[in-house]
């Protein structure tokens, strides 16, 4: 209880942190024809056009159009194949697009906020407890090969539900990420597609056990699948360093100060919260066992 | 809050739903599942108390 307390607890300051108190990155610019007073103003821009027809998404903007050997410099009207109509201050200005040689475009630029990094703050911890959930899952699988003992079975396959879950919600949340960072809802890149078989394969362990009547066998065969499973972790985690991939990758000194504490928070919350679910997992098989006991001692 | 976050949170923001939504779903879920395991938990309990009175009051009968 004391974990899931501080787990809910910290989970909520990575929470306030993140949303209140971190910044937002950018992700990108947005340019614009006049100046703006914004913080997110990153200073003037000049873009070089080679046809005339690119200046057709730049009306407005202050551009200074190089044609038949003159320069001539003012607020674009309009531009198309045909040529190009700009407003100085003694008048509008036609330049046929024959006589067109070059052009600069003049305005300001923005960061663009990325606003989708927000979901990082509790993607990644999560995901992070998936794989360090299936570790243990694996570790009490080894272990009950090696000693036959069933409470490894049982801790085995508590391990593996909470793996379930923190599984489910990495899927749900990176999927959503992925539709606010790339605007698809999936793509099969190397972390998408190695995570999604791990998915396949924790739902198959349950299959797997759910089709095995033999207690002793459910149990052999839950351990056996549980550690060959378990190999899609490290292949899943190192991928995104190993080939390329779109998927974005932490690597220390990547973030600083209120981003950086609220993360931290969030992964501390989650470890919490991950430790509270398997304990009040373990709590509930344990009851069980204990009303079985008391029901075979009533029954003789 | 500071001036950057007022101003990020003032724009008209396109990726707004899918943060909501990931973060309706990630707390949804994670209460959902800790709600249901605490009321099986005592529930489980419960039963467990009326169970080893019974118990007892049979092994103080014998």
């Amino acid at each position: 209880m004391i974990a899931l307390v501080l787990g809910g607890v910290l989970t909520l300051g990575a929470f306030i942190g993140a949303f209140f108190w971190a910044g937002v990155p950018d992700f990108g610019f947005v340019r614009t024809a006049e100046q703006v007073d914004s913080v997110r103003y990153k200073g003037p821009f000049e873009q070089a056009i080679d046809e005339a027809r690119y200046l057709a998404n730049y009306a407005g903007y202050t551009v200074e159009v190089e044609a038949d050997g003159e320069s001539v410099r003012g607020e674009l009207v309009s531009a198309d194949a045909e040529s190009v109509e700009i407003a100085t201050g003694s008048g509008n200005v036609t330049i046929d697009a024959a006589d067109f040689e070059a052009a600069t475009v003049f305005g300001s630029e923005y960061g663009r906020p990325d606003w989708g990094q927000k979901i990082f703050y509790f993607h990644v911890p999560v995901a992070e407890i998936s794989f360090v959930v299936f570790a243990f899952a694996a570790f009490y699988a080894i272990r009950f090969l090696m000693t036959r003992n069933r409470d490894y079975d049982t801790k085995n396959r508590v391990s593996m539900e909470v793996t379930l879950v923190f599984v489910g919600l990495t899927m749900a949340t990176g999927i959503l990420w992925t539709k606010a960072a790339w605007g698809v809802w999936w793509d099969w890149e190397p972390r998408l597609t190695t995570y999604f078989i791990l998915t396949l394969l924790v739902i198959a362990y349950f299959v797997l056990r759910n089709s095995v009547e033999d207690e002793e066998r459910r149990a052999v065969y839950g351990a056996v699948f549980s550690i060959l499973a378990f190999i899609d972790v490290p292949i899943s985690f190192f991928i995104t360093r190993l080939i390329p991939s779109n998927h974005p990758v932490i690597e220390g000194g990547g973030l600083e100060g209120p981003m950086l504490i609220s993360f931290i928070l969030g992964q501390i919350g989650m470890i919490a919260l991950g430790y509270a679910i398997y304990q009040l997992r373990m709590g509930e098989v344990q009851l069980q066992e204990r009303i079985e006991q008391a029901k075979t001692l009533l029954e003789r | 809050m500071n001036p950057t976050l007022k101003e990020v949170y003032s724009l008209v923001l396109t990726q707004w739903p899918l943060v909501a939504g990931a973060y309706a779903l990630l707390w949804a879920g994670m209460v959902f599942y800790v709600g249901m395991a605490l009321k099986r938990l005592n529930g489980l309990g419960k039963q467990l108390e009326v169970l080893e009175a019974a118990v007892a009051r049979r092994q103080a009968a014998e």
